[in-house]
């Protein structure tokens, strides 16, 4: 009988830690301070986000341009020099990881989801563009510093698929957007969509 | 004998169909595995047995123009043309070779002749429109993009372009509507950002773009149901689209700003009903991470020259 009471009564103690606890946590979000408080600081948030973003996307130019250096060393190597071209194909490897961590790490997309696009044929570029960092750090593609660029993005005709480009992400990756096209494209397979992973074209 | 007769006509019949079909799929097959060379090489083989065949040079054609080969590729679809001259599809694909080849009055022509065969042949409308925004010849443009929308709601170029036709042509009321739908189907991606920025500079802030990390990210707004902290439905999808953006980006910390004019209470309300959420489905972000902020002012947002007014509004900036 006194085993029973003893047993209900450490019961009864533990779900009231755990309430107390569950409140208390809940009590320091509810009663947390606002991190800005005026317009300036505000204004100042912005300005330091949009500097650092920069510095970012210079870093990732930097990876970018690794790669570009790697591959270039791999193609001069003389394909009999097996050793060679060893290290060479290493450094390369290497070189395309780290761009695609910094993308995947900065950019809040997994490496499997960067890793896709390229398998789908996409350059840095295009990859970069497709995830709204500015074309201007990795290269931006065939129309990129063109007078007209959103004219020439919305009549250009893709000579692969006869489809458009540019436009969304059709396969809804976890990371790439949301979108009412990609369930749109799964209820209606007559659209004939490609819907390369993240690669924007659409009939 | 008349039934001799008829069963090699059924049996040549039969062969040759058999024959069409069979390039069609490795055609196909060729074509979405992106293997235009060896596509090349196969269909060459298949020109040897069928030197007449219009969907051999269609093929070939295909491949030639997806490997960036555009004049043999012209020559091949010509031929394809020549051979089976009735075909939307086709004439489709010889404008686009003669596009690429610079024939630009041709191309357009092409495009034009495919209609006549088949007026619902779509992809030679919205191609015959780019055409015509490229030649500035907007209202003939616009009404080819409205027609495909017709047919098909969804058709993201006719979608983007309409807007941007309206742009043009000052008729802006109608520019916000149509921006707010092309977002409503395609709200990510380069063109979504782009859309978002136009209709940001016609004073509507439906969608706006937030720099999240390094990246652009346009947002539909996230807003409540009235009279109650309760997210609306579409709030959810985007503010999922953010929490898992900022699993992945790990180091990434936002602030969430919330204008509520004069009504600061709920203003704050609103910001850490926001954080929880966020926290809350997404265990990955760590409270630091999500600053809030909370203002009982309107926001005042700048969009090019221009600044506007949201009494009601919700803004995410990456927090350093």
């Amino acid at each position: 009988m006194n085993f029973k009471k003893n047993t209900a009564l450490i019961i009864f103690m533990s779900i009231i830690f755990f309430a107390i606890n569950v409140t208390a946590q809940d009590d320091s979000s509810d009663t947390e301070e606002a991190g800005l408080t005026n317009m300036a600081q505000v204004e100042k948030a912005e300005n330091l986000a949009l500097a650092t973003a920069t510095k970012a996307q210079e870093q990732i130019a930097a990876a970018q341009k690794n790669v570009t250096q790697a591959q270039e060393t791999m193609d001069a190597v003389d394909p009999s020099d097996t050793k060679a071209m060893e290290a060479a194909q290493t450094n390369y490897a290497a070189a395309v990881q780290a761009l695609s961590d910094a993308l995947a790490d900065s950019a809040g997309v997994s490496v499997g989801e960067i890793s896709d696009m390229r398998d789908s044929g996409m350059g840095w570029g295009q990859i970069a563009h497709d995830l709204g960092i500015h074309p201007s750090v990795l290269g931006g593609g065939h129309f990129k510093g063109k007078k007209g660029f959103e004219f020439a993005m919305a009549t250009a005709r893709d000579s692969k698929s006869g489809l458009s480009l540019g436009h969304g992400s059709k396969a809804g990756g976890k990371g790439l957007g949301p979108g009412k096209a990609a369930n749109e494209k799964n209820k209606d397979k007559s659209n004939n969509s490609k819907g390369g992973k993240g690669k924007g074209k659409n009939k | 004998m008349r039934f001799r007769t008829n069963l090699i006509i059924v049996l040549a019949i039969f062969l040759l169909s058999g024959c069409m079909v069979k390039n069609v799929v490795k055609g196909d097959f060729y074509l979405s595995n992106k293997k235009y060379k060896s596509g090349i090489h196969s269909f060459k083989e298949e020109l040897k047995k069928d030197p007449y065949s219009p969907r051999v040079h269609y093929y070939l054609a295909r491949f030639y123009l997806a490997d960036n080969h555009p004049e043999k590729g012209l020559t091949h679809i010509q031929k394809a043309v020549t051979f089976e001259p009735g075909k939307a599809e086709y004439r489709f694909w010889l404008g686009i070779a003669l596009g690429v080849n610079k024939m630009k009055k041709k191309e357009w022509e092409s495009y034009e002749y495919a209609l006549k065969l088949d007026p619902n042949h779509l992809k030679s409308r919205v191609y015959l429109a780019h055409t015509q925004m490229e030649r500035g010849c907007f209202e003939k443009a616009l009404k080819n993009y409205s027609y495909v929308l017709k047919k098909k709601p969804g058709d993201p170029a006719s979608l983007y372009n309409r807007a941007l036709i309206l742009g043009k042509l000052k008729r802006s009321k109608e520019e916000k509507t149509a921006w707010k739908e092309y977002l409503d189907y395609y709200p990510s991606g380069p063109m979504a950002i782009k859309a978002a920025g136009h209709l940001n500079s016609l004073g509507d802030f439906s969608y706006r773009n937030h720099l999240i990390g390094i990246r652009t990210i346009p947002l539909k707004k996230i807003a409540f149901k009235p009279f109650d902290l309760e997210l609306t439905k579409d709030s959810l999808i985007f503010l999922n689209f953010l929490g898992q953006t900022l699993e992945e980006a790990n180091t990434v910390s936002i602030h969430i700003i919330v204008y509520q004019k004069n009504n600061k209470q709920l203003a704050e309300q609103k910001a850490k009903h926001i954080k929880k959420y966020l926290i809350g489905k997404y265990p990955k972000i760590i409270s630091s991470r999500l600053k809030v902020s909370w203002f009982d002012v309107p926001e005042k947002i700048k969009s090019g020259k221009n600044s506007f007014l949201e009494d009601e509004s919700i803004n995410f900036i990456t927090a350093i």
